[in-house]
């Protein structure tokens, strides 16, 4: 279970990462399926404006270096490693607020694909913004990962 | 990440003491908008670390009907009411209206409007600032997903939050609902200044 602000890494075949009920936040996964390494990030603003020491996960600029770092000190071959994002979602359309409230999920996704291709991590599937909450689930043995939403079938992404 | 308090308890319940004047306030309003007697229970005041925030709320997937309105002035703040499906249903049927129908969305967006209103009203009075609401939004989701907005806003510059969560419940409808006040970073800090805490 992977909560607000944190990471998990695994490289144990039998492992899920969850994520429950992203709204404006973030599921990163990155992994090496060849060496069978995958790690979930829950990212929830986009910039830290180096306020990222503490809780490097919580901020997309600086929870795709950290997790990087920490896949592959699990074992991953930093060339190998792939990205699958999701979430970023506007959970409360609004078309006359410009709150910026409103606009976090946007600016998560957007940091977050940014710091990816900073790092040259390619993106393998990519499944954010729209309305709806998003709940994900990293699969270690087959570096599948699904999403689910309210009312919805499960999708493999 | 810290662990310390950052406030001392004196200042913590003189915030819970202004949620509760303030909760008081909107129950009262919503039971003469609604002709039903409205029980609330004392709102608790609590500094949550981010991680844990979610699921103290409840289940975070639990679908939910959210009304969220923005506070904004000298305290921006976040007002999130969270109907569970059977809440939202028996409260609509109170008011001749169906919780999934346009009718039923406005409605519960006006019981926003009306609970938010008499709850800032006390904050006002109380401390000498200046707070109104914005228009009520909606959404029907997860909880934790229509809670990490909100989440993000206050935890900017801290990774700890407050809440100011109470029940509220309408005998007759067999509604219970949560009501959620939660301050952005520096707001914390603005209403126990104008109190002179």
């Amino acid at each position: 279970m992977v909560r607000m602000a944190e990471q998990a890494i695994s490289s144990n075949r039998e492992d899920t990462l969850v994520s429950l009920g992203l709204g404006s936040c973030i599921g990163l996964a990155l992994f090496d399926q060849d060496a069978g390494v995958a790690g979930l990030s829950h990212i929830v603003l986009p910039e830290s404006n180096a306020r990222g020491a503490g809780t490097p996960a919580k901020f997309a600029d600086t929870a795709v270096p950290h997790l990087i770092d920490s896949v592959v000190k699990a074992g991953a071959n930093r060339a190998r490693l792939k990205a699958v994002l999701c979430g970023g979602a506007h959970m409360f359309a609004s078309p006359t607020s410009s709150s910026s409230l409103l606009q976090i999920g946007d600016r998560n996704a957007t940091q977050t694909l940014a710091a990816l291709k900073a790092s040259r991590i390619p993106v393998r599937a990519q499944d954010t913004g729209g309305s709806s909450g998003r709940s994900v689930e990293v699969r270690v043995a087959t570096c599948e990962v699904f999403v689910r939403s309210v009312g919805q079938p499960p999708r493999n992404l | 990440m810290s662990t310390e308090p950052l406030y001392t308890d004196m200042q913590l319940s003189a915030i819970q003491e202004i949620a509760n004047i303030g909760t008081g306030n909107a129950a009262t309003a919503l039971a003469q908008m609604i002709g039903a007697s409205v029980d609330i229970d004392p709102p608790q005041a609590e500094f949550v670390p981010l991680e844990l925030a979610s699921e103290r709320l409840g289940a975070v997937e639990t679908p939910v009907v959210a009304v969220l309105t923005p506070v904004v002035g000298d305290a921006p703040a976040s007002i999130l009411l969270a109907f569970p499906f059977d809440a939202a249903a028996s409260l609509c049927g109170l008011l001749g209206t169906d919780a999934l129908s346009d009718m039923g969305r406005s409605a519960l967006q006006e019981i926003g409007n009306i609970l938010t209103a008499s709850y800032l009203t006390s904050i006002c009075s109380f401390t000498g600032l200046s707070v109104e609401p914005a228009p009520p939004l909606l959404a029907v989701d997860m909880l934790g997903a229509v809670v990490d907005g909100v989440l993000a806003m206050a935890v900017a510059d801290t990774d700890r939050v407050l809440f100011l969560k109470t029940a509220i419940r309408i005998e007759d409808a067999y509604c219970d609902f949560g009501f959620l006040f939660v301050p952005e970073a520096h707001s914390v800090d603005r209403l126990l200044g104008a109190l002179g805490l």
